[in-house]
């Protein structure tokens, strides 16, 4: 039986899109304009069918819910994740480009919710995956004190007052709070849940294997996270998770002992609830702060995933670079160094945007809180940050002005690795590449994340492995598992063949 | 525990500047040029977002339905 291993580590991430046209024209035309995209995918990068959209080097594309959704691979560096959600993403504005007309204004953004933010309104998401040893359910306890206090993992946004009235009373109070996170104001419990609906705060929804149904090894499923745009914010919020995660599992009794003191701390006994009170960096009028009892519970996971660390020979080189990385982060929120969290995380770069902007229209922050005007214009620059096809978002304005100090490694375009289109990851999705680019083309391959399925010849290989470095043989599907013949069934009826 | 304190210590606690307006970037150590940059950047939003007559009219022309 084959376990994961301590010192192994796969993190992935999926971005459903906000998809808008840039001049004009409603959602049907965006949606329209999505399909023609996934439809010259092919045209620019080798690509393998899924059944309904395609899996690339980089990740698979698909739409969910009416959102573009980017998959990315299985990285086992938080760092080199950051740098293929920007392949990803260079490819988007690449196809973009090479679309005809009107579809060229496609706009493709990585934020988590429609128009204000209310609580009462409309989210999607920026789902995050660990590789874990044992089930997530096992660690509940463990694991809610460092999500519920995990910052870093939003993208800032502004909440607005609601247009509920049974909601009214509740909202009026957040109105105009600049809150770290947008997902943390629809997770509404502790565990369990969903993805659609009664979001949970230590997602159990996706309790499952990570590797066929081989034991030791599961795929833990995040919801909570914002989409960003800042590479050190992304590898941070997945390395700093990562090793958590580590610290946690691999536990010899430090942690359960250090978290006896926060035992008293759940507000109304509910992680939730404290999630909330933390999100809030800063009232209208108020400070921007990072709330002292996060700090310091951070900062106990960050020693915990030392004392992990330094007991492993093994690891891999990021996670030194990752622990220090945490560390300089949490002292920034500590002493509130603006100028450095502004430069390295998202959320409060855009603090500095927002407030920036408000100065410029001689407004603050408690004329924004009663303004709906003001507010949706706020929304509107939230929109530019998030955008990453425009080349003048002002994310891309920001990074040009020297005010970001956020990447991490070099920029590697499409194709531009030292093997083309092949990723820098020791994972499946290294074999997964080179499977695709030596194949594109064939239309009768359907891909899923740990196998591929030949509709031609009746057949089927797989890659349960997460660091599987070749398929394995090919075998006939006659009495094989239905849903792999479900996903053959529906190519064949997309294609209108009969084998 | 020691450095623990010493790193929250600069920090305001909750609620301790709920009321304070002096929400702004320390003036030394060249901030300040940072701010400016920002103000720079934001009056490049403040431009696009006057361009658009009816910004409550234009996140409704953007606006999506729930995802996962």
């Amino acid at each position: 039986m084959t376990t994961a291993r301590a010192d192994q580590f796969v993190v992935s991430t999926e971005i459903e899109c906000q998809n808008y046209m840039n001049l004009g024209g409603g959602q049907e035309e965006a949606l329209r304009a999505v399909s023609k995209f996934l439809a010259r995918l092919p045209k620019d990068i080798p690509c393998l069918s899924d059944g309904h959209g395609w899996f690339t080097p980089y990740g698979r594309f698909y739409i969910d819910c009416g959102h573009l959704e980017l998959a990315a691979i299985e990285c086992d560096d938080p760092y080199v994740l950051a740098l293929i959600l920007e392949r990803l993403q260079l490819l988007c504005r690449q196809v973009i480009g090479n679309l005809a007309g009107r579809n060229q204004n496609l706009r493709l953004a990585n934020n988590n919710h429609s128009g204000l933010l209310r609580r009462s309104g409309v989210t999607w998401g920026s789902h995050e995956n660990y590789l874990v040893e044992k089930p997530p359910s096992e660690f509940t306890g463990f694991v809610l004190p460092f999500l519920a206090t995990r910052f870093y993992g939003g993208a800032g946004g502004v909440q607005a007052e609601s247009g509920d009235p049974s909601r009214a009373g509740r909202d009026h109070q957040a109105a105009g709070n600049f809150i770290a996170s947008v997902r943390a104001e629809f997770i509404h419990h502790e565990t369990g849940g969903s993805t659609t609906d009664s979001r949970a705060l230590h997602s159990t929804c996706r309790n499952e294997h990570h590797m066929g149904s081989t034991r030791g090894r599961y795929r833990y499923h995040l919801i909570l996270g914002d989409g960003k745009r800042s590479h050190f914010n992304i590898a941070l919020q997945f390395g700093a998770t990562a090793l958590a995660l580590k610290a946690i599992q691999n536990d010899d009794g430090f942690l359960a002992e250090r978290l006896r003191q926060f035992d008293h701390m759940p507000k109304n006994n509910s992680w939730v609830e404290s999630l909330h009170e933390l999100n809030v960096l800063a009232r209208p009028g108020g400070l921007l702060r990072v709330d002292e009892r996060a700090l310091l519970i951070q900062r106990t996971y960050l020693e915990a995933a030392r004392r992990f660390a330094a007991k492993r020979k093994a690891l891999p080189s990021w996670a030194d670079r990752c622990l220090e990385d945490w560390d300089r982060t949490l002292i920034a929120a500590a002493e509130m160094d603006r100028a450095w969290l502004a430069s390295h995380l998202d959320a409060f770069a855009k603090y500095e945007l927002f407030t920036s902007y408000l100065e410029s229209k001689r407004a603050d922050w408690v004329a924004a809180r009663d303004d709906k005007a003001l507010l949706s214009k706020l929304t509107l620059l939230d929109h530019s940050w998030h955008d990453f096809i425009a080349p003048d978002s002002h994310f891309d304005l920001a990074a040009e002005a020297g005010l970001l100090d956020h990447r991490v490694g070099d920029c590697i375009a499409p194709g531009e690795e030292p093997e083309p289109y092949i990723p820098e990851v020791t994972t499946r999705a290294r074999t997964r590449a080179r499977f695709i680019v030596e194949n594109q083309g064939n239309n009768a391959l359907v891909m899923d994340w740990s196998g591929v399925y030949d509709g031609a010849e009746g057949r089927s290989s797989s890659l349960d492995d997460p660091f599987g470095e070749e398929y394995g043989p090919w075998q006939d599907l006659e009495g094989d598992l239905p849903p792999r013949l479900e996903i053959l069934g529906r190519l064949r009826r997309l294609r209108g063949q009969r084998r | 525990m020691d450095r623990q304190r010493q790193l929250t210590r600069s920090n305001p606690g909750p609620g301790s500047g709920s009321d304070d307006s002096s929400n702004s970037y320390d003036s030394g150590s060249g901030v300040r040029g940072q701010m400016q940059s920002w103000l720079s950047i934001a009056r490049e939003g403040a431009s696009e977002c006057e361009s658009l007559a009816d910004a409550e009219g234009e996140l409704v022309r953007r606006a999506q339905g729930p995802g996962q």
